[in-house]
């Protein structure tokens, strides 16, 4: 076999370059991660973490939607870093297995108190121990927790927002006939505590008979597809006599109003949502849509970037109520609601221009159908 | 006439492997300067390790898999319906840790089972067997509870994920591990050289072969320090441990192992040769899902809490880590060092991240690069190669 | 005549698939140390042959015998276990694995130590060492893949695990089909030595120059049926292939090389 052309091995010029290379490459790591350990060895002791300045840690659950990359983030930052602090912020994506890293992280960081929006209030639990293990204390943020271990808890009461969007159905249109419920994420905090607000109020009227809730839905992940699906759904089984939908947030509403708006119903459903999102406000100029329930969230950073300051300086919390976690009281400051009608909708535009462009919702409406003052919103 | 008694091409796929790992060095080196020195800490360091053992106990099962040209898409619902299963157990029915565990690894094992049997047996392609387990597993981990998130679990599951071992027990597992993979290698080599001494031994030894040895023996080092500083060996590294040696063992030194190699170069010829191919593949399919159960129990026990949303990506974590880490995706090639440095070398990338909070859709965006950069770098130099020899 | 000293007799052996008539009452015998060739135009029946004596089909009528014993019922792993061995003609390598790993696939020495049961990879090095110097191959090594191999020394390769096992019969499928010109001369050499290890060799080609270079007999198929079972020194190419197409010998004794 020996004239046969093979390949036995030669070694080319090539690899042998490369190969030195490696060996450079690997030994520099190597010899590298070993003077790196000696230094941070020595350098750093007990405050596993550099630097001086003290640190508050923000843990969210996403960034994927406005109110946080527009309000809760950069208002935490800036309230934080004015009261001469650090903030660490790091987001799960919605996954609980994310955050348990995202908390161990900034726990290695060194934070002094820990701001944590839950993304499974119940997986939360467990972190909250791990950070008071540590001696760090826990505000909780947006979403309830089922732990008595916190030092405080800012968002908005849930329950009381569903109670509005509820109280403003009732308002307009004595919930009578056929209603659906947009729930939300069935096992989220935020959209089940909502829908109890809901119920609050509608169920009196569910009792005597003027209101007939032909379905409750929920949609997984907060799937707006969902809610259209399922409003459709709706609209045959109630051969299209449907009164109103209240949704639990806004994109839910919004799928509910495409599957309105496919039958040519628009308008004479009453829709209501939460969040006041641009293409809520849009359709609420078109007269498609009747309210929305802001909460407000700049004012839900500070709170909770103040009282964590407030924590890390050691002085004591004054809170305006307690709330049940269902595992004890906690302080609690429930953050303002703010119901946006299209009556009120220039003014919300014309406060928070960032979260609601007037060009954005503007556009496209025909000017006959604008409300008073929105011209001079574009000008500005 | 055998004139060499190695193979460059074997030595040149540790050469990357040992390239990838200067590359993590020099990231490590690079992090630790921007985030002020937190990096390489012991309890970073700790961190991340334990963060890196859940994905990469699954990467061992895929990757094993792939080798075999077969895959397995329904890891991380497996893993969810496991979180969710183990959790209701205890919380709901009062089971104790122990029958609760025994249980799910039961169910992990049962599942492998089926989808293997499905890819032998009724010769579905693991990709479509596996998809459907990727959809209805995720639909049993919601289906359990109805969605509700129980928990609150005992101590005694809890150290699945937060347990440490003793100091001792830390050494000796640790210097026990890297003493076995040392052992099988001198052993092989000293039957090799035929009672030609140390001293022929020691003439057989390449470059590659001392580099990876002091990599290692660096590696050895490091880890001890970086848990005897930190209150001991966390009980989900040590399992992942014990799993990586158990499966370089199979895989480098039984005859298992080289008949899953050999499936994944020519399968046919792998029957030609009286190997049982259903079979193997049928096993590798179970280790597969036991240790997807395993690594739900790790998780369940993290979260302290029993989220059916669990995993949704985890199948694309796992093949990543095995890819990067040099598992050819249509079988035939890979190593369980290599899987454990992917592993290791893209939660190192999630952590740097982290520290840093950026964004997650940033860290997702990494690490896809990565993956592309991986397997587009490793193309070019095999065509490099290839045109060389032309 | 089926004769008490062959080592592989069939008598009568039929093959139909369906209404197709693969074989039809086949007679044939090889003595131990022959090397017999087997020629025949396509859908002559050769590889059918082939099959049922390595144990992949079975005959629909007639026996095959190995020492006297009848193994026409016998599976592939069977066959192997009495010693015979078949060289496909894809090879059946597996390119990610090196040559030793190939030679032993299934076959692997193990050994127990320490309660555990792993392979003993050393004798395979040894054992491949030993068989490559026996027959006279050189390959650069044994640890590389055999992706990296040519053509002729994968071939080799093939033939090494046929041989591995000590077998007394080794089928060979097209060996040289693949090859490029200067393998082929190496790799004849190679099986002309295979009797001296032990191992009778059943030769399929269509290539009939190597026919008549290795062979000591040559059995012509056409159609299902042996038309002829000629010494090889005693034909010639020509003849082959008036009796692959159907047409009667020549009365003439053939000439070669032009000696008479």
């Amino acid at each position: 076999m020996g004239n046969d052309v093979l390949r036995d091995g030669a070694s080319p010029p090539e690899s042998a370059t490369t190969r030195r290379r490696f060996l450079g490459a690997a030994g520099a790591g190597v010899a590298g991660l070993a003077l790196a350990n000696l230094a941070s060895a020595c350098g750093d002791d007990d405050d596993s973490g550099g630097g001086s300045t003290k640190k508050i840690g923000f843990a969210m659950a996403t960034f994927a939607v406005v109110r946080y990359t527009a309000f809760d983030y950069p208002i935490f930052k800036q309230t934080v870093t004015d009261l001469g602090y650090e903030p660490v912020v790091n987001e799960a994506d919605d996954d609980p297995a994310k955050q348990v890293t995202n908390v161990e992280d900034l726990l290695s960081l060194g934070i002094d108190v820990l701001v944590l929006q839950p993304v499974i209030d119940k997986a939360a639990v467990s972190l909250v121990d791990k950070a008071n293990a540590e001696g760090v204390p826990v505000i909780i943020y947006n979403t309830p927790v089922p732990s008595g271990d916190v030092e405080a808890f800012v968002a908005r009461d849930n329950i009381a927002m569903g109670r509005l969007i509820a109280e403003t159905a009732l308002e307009d249109t004595g919930l009578e006939g056929n209603w659906i419920i947009i729930g939300g994420d069935k096992g989220n905090g935020v959209a089940d505590l909502t829908v109890v607000g809901f119920h609050e109020v509608i169920d009196q009227y569910i009792d005597d008979g003027t209101m007939n809730l032909v379905a409750e839905y929920n949609q997984k992940g907060f799937d707006p597809d969902e809610a259209r699906k399922q409003t459709e759904q709706a609209l045959t089984k109630t051969n299209d006599d449907l009164r109103g939908v209240l949704g639990m947030w806004d994109d839910g509403a919004i799928g509910a109003l495409a599957a309105i708006r496919a039958r040519n119903l628009q308008g004479k459903v009453w829709l209501g949502g939460q969040d006041a999102s641009e293409p809520a406000i849009k359709a609420m100029i078109q007269g498609e849509f009747n309210m929305s329930g802001f909460t407000q969230f700049d004012l839900m950073a500070k709170t909770a970037a103040e009282t964590a300051v407030d924590l890390a300086k050691g002085k004591k919390i004054n809170a305006p109520e307690t709330y049940d976690t269902g595992a004890g009281e906690v302080p609690f400051f429930p953050i303002e609601l703010y119901p946006v009608t299209v009556d009120n909708a220039v003014e919300f535009m014309g406060k928070y221009p960032d979260y609601a462009d007037p060009q954005r919702i503007l556009f496209g409406v025909p000017e006959s159908q604008w409300p008073e003052g929105a011209a001079e919103l574009l000008q500005s | 006439m055998i004139k060499r008694q190695y193979s460059l091409t074997a030595e040149r796929r540790t050469w990357r492997l040992l390239t990838l790992v200067a590359i993590m060095g020099v990231m490590w080196l690079i992090v630790h300067q921007i985030t002020d020195g937190v990096f390489i800490t012991p309890r970073n360091l700790t961190n991340l390790t334990v963060q890196a053992s859940i994905t990469g106990l699954v990467a061992i099962g895929v990757g094993c898999l792939l080798i075999a040209r077969e895959i397995d898409l329904s890891v991380g619902s497996l893993l969810g319906a496991v979180v969710v299963a183990s959790v209701w157990l205890q919380v709901d029915h009062g089971w104790h840790v122990v029958p609760t565990v025994a249980l799910v690894l039961t169910g992990g094992l049962l599942i492998g089972l089926f989808q293997g049997l499905c890819t032998t047996w009724l010769r579905i392609p693991s990709f479509v067997v596996t998809l459907a387990g990727f959809s209805y597993l995720r639909g049993v981990a919601y289906g359990i509870t109805g969605s509700v998130t129980l928990f609150g679990t005992s101590q005694g599951f809890r150290w699945f994920s937060e347990g440490r071992l003793s100091y001792t027990l830390t050494f000796v597992f640790v210097l026990g591990a890297f003493g076995i993979l040392a052992a099988l290698w001198a052993h092989d080599r000293w039957r090799h050289q035929r009672g030609g001494g140390l001293r022929a031994i020691a003439a057989s030894v390449r470059p590659v072969e001392v580099v990876g040895g002091i990599v290692a023996a660096g590696a050895c080092i490091s880890l001890l320090w970086i848990f005897w500083s930190e209150r001991g060996l966390p009980v989900p590294v040590a399992i992942l441990g014990g799993v990586a040696v158990m499966a370089v063992y199979v895989l480098r030194h039984t005859a298992f192992g080289r008949h899953v190699f050999a499936i994944g170069g020519n399968p046919e010829a792998a029957r030609r040769a009286g190997i049982n191919v259903a079979g193997v593949i049928l096993v590798l399919f179970m280790v597969s899902g036991v240790l997807a159960a395993l690594g739900g129990v790790m998780q369940a026990a993290r979260l302290d809490a029993g989220p059916p949303t669990v995993g949704l990506l985890l199948a694309l974590d796992a093949l990543s880590a095995a890819i990067v880490g040099g598992t050819y995706l249509f079988g035939g090639k890979g190593s369980i060092a290599g899987i454990l440095v992917g592993t290791v070398f893209l939660a190192s990338i999630q952590n740097a991240l982290n520290l840093e909070g950026v964004a997650t859709y940033w860290q997702y965006i990494v690490s896809g690069t990565v993956l592309l950069g991986a397997v587009a770098i490793d193309q070019l130099a095999q065509r490099r190669i290839d045109q060389e020899y032309a | 005549m089926p004769d008490a000293e062959a080592l592989l007799t069939g008598h009568g052996v039929a093959k139909s698939y369906g209404p197709v008539h693969a074989l039809r009452d086949v007679d044939f015998q090889l003595m131990p140390s022959e090397i017999v060739g087997l020629a025949g135009d396509n859908g002559a029946g050769k590889s059918t042959l082939m099959k049922i004596v390595a144990g992949s089909t079975t005959p629909s009528a007639g026996e095959v015998s190995l020492n006297g014993r009848e193994i026409s019922t016998f599976d592939p792993g069977s066959a192997r276990a009495h010693g015979i061995e078949m060289v496909y003609q894809d090879l059946a390598l597996c390119e990610n694995l090196d040559a030793r790993e190939n030679i032993f696939l299934g076959r692997e020495p193990r050994r127990r130590r320490f309660g555990l049961r792993m392979i003993a990879a050393e004798q395979m090095t040894h054992g491949t060492d030993a068989l490559l110097e026996r027959l006279e191959i050189a390959i650069g090594s044994a640890f590389e893949p055999v992706s990296q191999l040519s053509g002729g020394q994968r071939q080799a390769v093939a033939i090494c695990r046929a041989l591995a096992f000590k077998p007394q019969l080794i089928l060979m499928d097209e060996p040289t089909a693949a090859l490029s010109v200067n393998a082929v001369a190496p790799l004849l050499r190679l099986i002309r030595r295979l009797p001296a290890e032990g191992a009778a060799v059943i030769l399929v080609s269509h290539r009939l120059s190597d026919l008549l270079d290795v062979t000591d007999r040559i059995y012509v198929l056409r159609n299902g049926e042996v038309v002829a079972d000629l010494v090889t020194a005693e034909t010639d190419e020509e003849e082959l292939l008036r009796l692959m197409a159907g047409l009667p010998r020549n009365g003439q004794r053939p000439r070669r090389n032009g000696a008479e």
